[in-house]
């Protein structure tokens, strides 16, 4: 045996080893979500959640939603958030130093005036400019505030401090919600008697195709272009498996930003958002948990499996790129945020399984397929390895994706059954076909650029939180 | 290499067999949906004409149609029929309400219930004991009584809350033994529920006063105050020493309810030993119960960090005299953040 | 702008819109009223209710607080703003235990209110008041 045989073997060995360790997660996670998510449906079969929207003893909400040069839509957008039916409610809408008119118009459109506000800095921010209310009583829940730019997360802490509520719900404001989102969302807050929820997420699905008016939801479609139909695919998964499994296992990391509530006075506690990260919604649950496991507290985030917001997918490769580079920087910056708690036993659960998780098959994972890859592609060409073993390797790993993208679909017609159709059914199926070719070599390589960039601008911090809210903009249809 | 093709094969087919179930699903899916519509129509022509009926001495049942009574065989058709009725129920009261309980006795519905009651799945019993709630079925009573201590939450919550719906204020009895803790949700369904009743000078709440359920307790408080029991107060200013946070929390609540002139005293009183929480609870509720005596102690209470804490207390002086707020001006920090800010905006509130 | 036909000293029918996202209770409502002799626009949600409102300028309207897409408050706050010489009646029909929404909605300019469950024939009578109010 020569040393290059033996080097490739071992190599060999290591990808196969980790490839199986992979697809026996993704089976169990698979497989562990279906209870959930049965159990959540049967109890969702008999609950009126409408006895939550006006009941004296409903926690109160704030919704944060921070606006970045939104003003083409804000006043919708508020419109639909107005028109939330829930009592003990208030909607913060955060102007992040827009450079449109996006505030001439709220002011004009809700009858603003500026009123004096005293704003309890619990976390510091960007100077608050001036906070708005309106004289007409059907808005009596908006507020409006104006602050310097400073980013999603200093946008979201603004909001924090104006709250006046015990828990609060962070959105982005172009988000679609669902009629009774919020009462979803708020239940699990009521429900636990021995463990404080301190975070309830839910589930994202993509509005591109659908049929929006005035800021309403009023048509479901799958959607015609071929990025926001495999991300459409790709949430599916993510939500209805992979978040459910880890809920039901109490080791949820992750709440998109896009649309999540969080118990306020832990929040705070823990400081707010982190504006040090392009990552911050990720951030601060990974915090808050660290808080209540410092504590030794016993707590809760829990997550609702019911689509409950719509929003537009970025539908041009170049936006799509930018959104997996963040997503990829983000996930670093709080893994090394937090690396205290890597297999650390005091930090149990969070410490032993989800921290380790994350950082072997969310944030390793696109770098060893890219390295292992390159590899075998070289050691292929110079006739190192055959290429059979090659291509049998990568029709498994394939063949394995498809099947695991094929179960999410049937998870999804056999519980919320939103794209109905036959022939929408066949487009995912398709869409579930191509997407290791075409759509998942993206999105690596994507990731590995946001490794790079990281690398690089590892000491420019600033450089990033000034671009406005870390969502790139996406095109309204 | 075997194993990769024998992997790889696997996969594939149970993709495919996976793309089949799917198919399937959706034909069945589609087929059902198919003739909902047309089995939904049936029900909802069934019920207006049971809820439109005019009760006379010889008729006392409700018209059926051959056809109908045929269909009523059919699984699909009855639970359909079962679910427009309750939610036909929810929504109507009087004699139409009357007649729709009448229509579910009729064609014996209540039987179908009943042999669900049994079931050893948690959801369809939980299911079964809200229609049988819905409809005001009493004759299953014990059954369902016992299901108040049910392991299953879910099961517990709907057994709890139907023998309210069946019983009123007497059904509340299940407090007296229940075991596990009953959830903020819970609590907002059973009052709920109550609040449909006209208020009745039910007995037991002293008894839930001093159970060793902690839930059972501050449900007890939220009953003494939403039916202002005001024969309770001393017990409830005990309550105020209790070792548990969210009870004294929901004692100051209550106070708030049912205040006499001496409740801002004792209020203030326990102000120093309180939670963070507690103290903000004690000076919002002072907002209804206080007098202009307690502006001198609730302007020393002003010596704190905490912002919000100022705020509330500025906001409670405004409240019981805007006078008061002369007196917090008069202060020397009152030029200086926060309390300049906070005393800006509770005058901009007062306007 | 009021269009009665007078059927007998106490008995006038109206123009009665109704809103109400629960197909069953709409068509049960509508039928109750339609005995009585009023012509009836049902409307299953309120963007509807608002387009029909502003169609066929009814007489009275009775409308659910809790639909999708608008709620009734929007329904009473769009009355109570557009009223032209006089403005439109309307009937909230909220849930039970639900005292904070009918105390915000009479602020913003509800007439009336109805708790669920309530019976058919009570709305009747309660809908023949505000005909009575309206013919003087």
């Amino acid at each position: 045996m020569t040393w290059q045989s033996i080097l490739v073997d071992m190599l060999t060995y290591v990808f196969l080893a980790y490839s199986i360790v992979l697809l026996s997660l993704y089976v169990f996670i698979g497989l562990y979500s279906i209870g959930e998510i049965k159990k959540y449906l049967f109890k969702n079969s008999f609950t009126d959640y409408r006895a939550l929207a006006s009941a004296t003893q409903a926690p109160g909400i704030s919704i944060l939603a921070p606006a970045y040069n939104e003003g083409a839509n804000v006043i919708e957008n508020v419109r639909s958030l107005l028109s939330i039916h829930y009592n003990n409610l208030e909607v913060i809408i955060i102007n992040d130093g827009s450079k449109d008119d996006s505030l001439e118009k709220l002011i004009a459109a809700y009858d603003l005036y500026k009123s004096d506000f005293f704003v309890n800095e619990q976390v510091a921010t960007k100077p608050v400019r001036g906070v708005y209310k309106s004289r007409a009583r059907k808005y009596r829940k908006l507020i409006v505030v104006d602050k310097v730019n400073g980013g999603k997360a200093d946008a979201l802490n603004v909001g924090i401090n104006i709250s006046q509520k015990d828990y609060i719900v962070c959105i982005d404001v172009d988000c679609i919600l669902e009629q009774d989102a919020l009462l979803k969302l708020a239940k699990p807050f009521l429900e636990n008697t021995d463990k404080r929820v301190i975070a309830t997420g839910g589930v994202i699905r993509i509005a591109n195709g659908c049929t929006i008016e005035d800021g309403m939801l009023v048509k479901i479609n799958l959607p015609n272009s071929f990025l926001p139909r495999m991300q459409t695919l790709e949430y599916i998964r993510a939500f209805l498996l992979g978040r459910m499994a880890w809920s039901r296992l109490n080791g949820l990391l992750l709440i998109s930003g896009a649309f999540g509530a969080f118990d306020k006075e832990i929040a705070v506690k823990c400081g707010g958002y982190d504006h040090n990260t392009v990552g911050e919604d990720m951030e601060l649950v990974v915090r808050m948990r660290r808080y209540m496991e410092e504590l030794k507290q016993p707590y809760i985030v829990s997550f609702i499996p019911d689509p409950l917001c719509w929003t537009e997918a970025p539908a041009s490769f170049k936006i799509l790129g930018r959104q997996r580079n963040r997503w990829a920087r983000g996930t670093i910056e709080t893994l090394r945020m937090h690396k205290v708690m890597f297999f650390n036993p005091k930090y149990r659960l969070l410490g032993m399984l989800s921290y380790p998780y994350w950082f072997f098959f969310e944030y390793l994972a696109p770098i060893i397929e890219f390295v292992g890859m390159s590899c075998f592609i070289i050691l292929a060409l110079f006739g190192l390895t055959n290429w059979y073993f090659f291509f049998c390797l990568l029709a498994l790993v394939f063949s394995f994706g498809i099947m695991y993208s094929i179960f999410a679909i049937l998870m999804e017609v056999l519980t919320y059954n939103q794209y109905n159709r036959y022939r929408d059914i066949l487009k995912l199926i398709g869409t579930a076909l191509m997407e290791p070719f075409i759509f998942h070599p993206f999105v690596v390589w994507s990731s590995i650029k946001g490794n790079i960039d990281l690398y690089q601008k590892k000491n420019s911090w600033g450089e990033m939180t000034r671009q406005g809210l870390s969502t790139p903009k996406k095109p309204n249809s | 290499m075997i194993f990769f093709e024998v992997a790889i094969l696997f996969f594939i087919c149970v993709t495919f067999l996976m793309i089949l179930w799917m198919f399937i699903n959706l034909t069945i899916k589609k087929v059902r949906d198919g003739r909902y519509k047309k089995l939904k129509n049936m029900a909802d022509i069934l019920i207006r004409n049971a809820i439109f009926l005019e009760q006379t001495e010889e008729i006392k049942l409700i018209p059926i149609t051959a056809r109908t009574a045929k269909m009523l065989s059919n699984d699909n058709f009855r639970s359909i029929l079962t679910q427009e009725l309750l939610s036909a129920k929810k929504n109507i009261s009087g004699t139409a309400a009357v007649n729709l309980e009448n229509l579910y006795n009729q064609l014996n519905l209540d039987k179908y219930a009943v042999k669900r009651l049994r079931s050893r799945r948690w959801h369809i019993k939980a299911k079964a004991i809200q229609e049988l709630g819905i409809m005001g079925q009493k004759t299953h009573l014990n059954k369902i009584y016992r299901s108040t201590n049910n392991k299953n939450d879910l099961v517990r919550m709907e057994a709890q809350t139907t023998i309210v719906k069946l019983y009123g204020f007497e059904g509340l009895r299940f407090l007296d033994v229940v075991s596990y803790q009953i959830s903020e949700w819970q609590q907002i369904k059973l009052l709920q529920e109550l609040s449909r009743l006209a208020p009745d000078n039910f007995s037991g709440i002293e008894k839930w006063l001093n159970s060793t359920n902690m839930s059972v307790i501050v449900f007890a408080l939220k009953l003494v105050r939403n039916y202002h029991r005001f024969e309770l107060y001393d017990r409830i200013t005990e309550l105020l020493n209790h070792p548990n946070e969210v009870i004294r929390l929901e004692a100051i609540y209550t106070l708030e309810k049912i205040y006499t002139n001496e409740t801002s005293k004792v209020l203030i009183d326990k102000y120093p030993l309180e939670t963070l929480k507690n103290q903000k609870a004690i000076v919002k509720a002072l907002q209804d119960v206080g007098y202009d005596d307690d502006i001198p102690v609730l302007i020393q209470f002003l010596g704190q960090d905490e912002n919000e804490l100022k705020r509330l207390i500025v906001r409670t002086i405004a409240n019981i005299n805007p006078e008061g707020l002369t007196e917090v001006e008069n202060l020397p920090q009152s030029n200086q953040y926060p309390l300049d800010q906070i005393i800006k905006q509770i005058k901009g509130e007062l306007i | 702008m009021f269009s009665f036909i007078v059927l007998d000293d106490n008995y006038l029918t109206m123009k009665i819109l109704i809103a109400e996202d629960d197909e069953l209770m709409l068509k049960t409502l509508e039928l109750r009223l339609k005995k009585d002799g009023h012509e009836i626009i049902s409307a299953s949600d309120g963007r509807d209710a608002l387009s029909k409102i502003e169609q066929h300028t009814p007489d009275l309207v009775i409308s659910d607080i809790m639909m999708p897409y608008v709620s009734g408050l929007e329904i009473v706050a769009y009355l109570t703003e557009n009223r032209q010489s006089k403005k439109i009646p309307i009937i909230v029909l909220s849930g039970m235990g639900q005292e904070d929404i009918v105390l915000e909605a009479f602020q913003l300019g509800a007439d009336d209110f109805i708790t669920k469950p309530f019976s058919p024939s009570e709305l009747s009578v309660r809908v023949k008041r505000f005909a009575a109010i309206n013919s003087r």
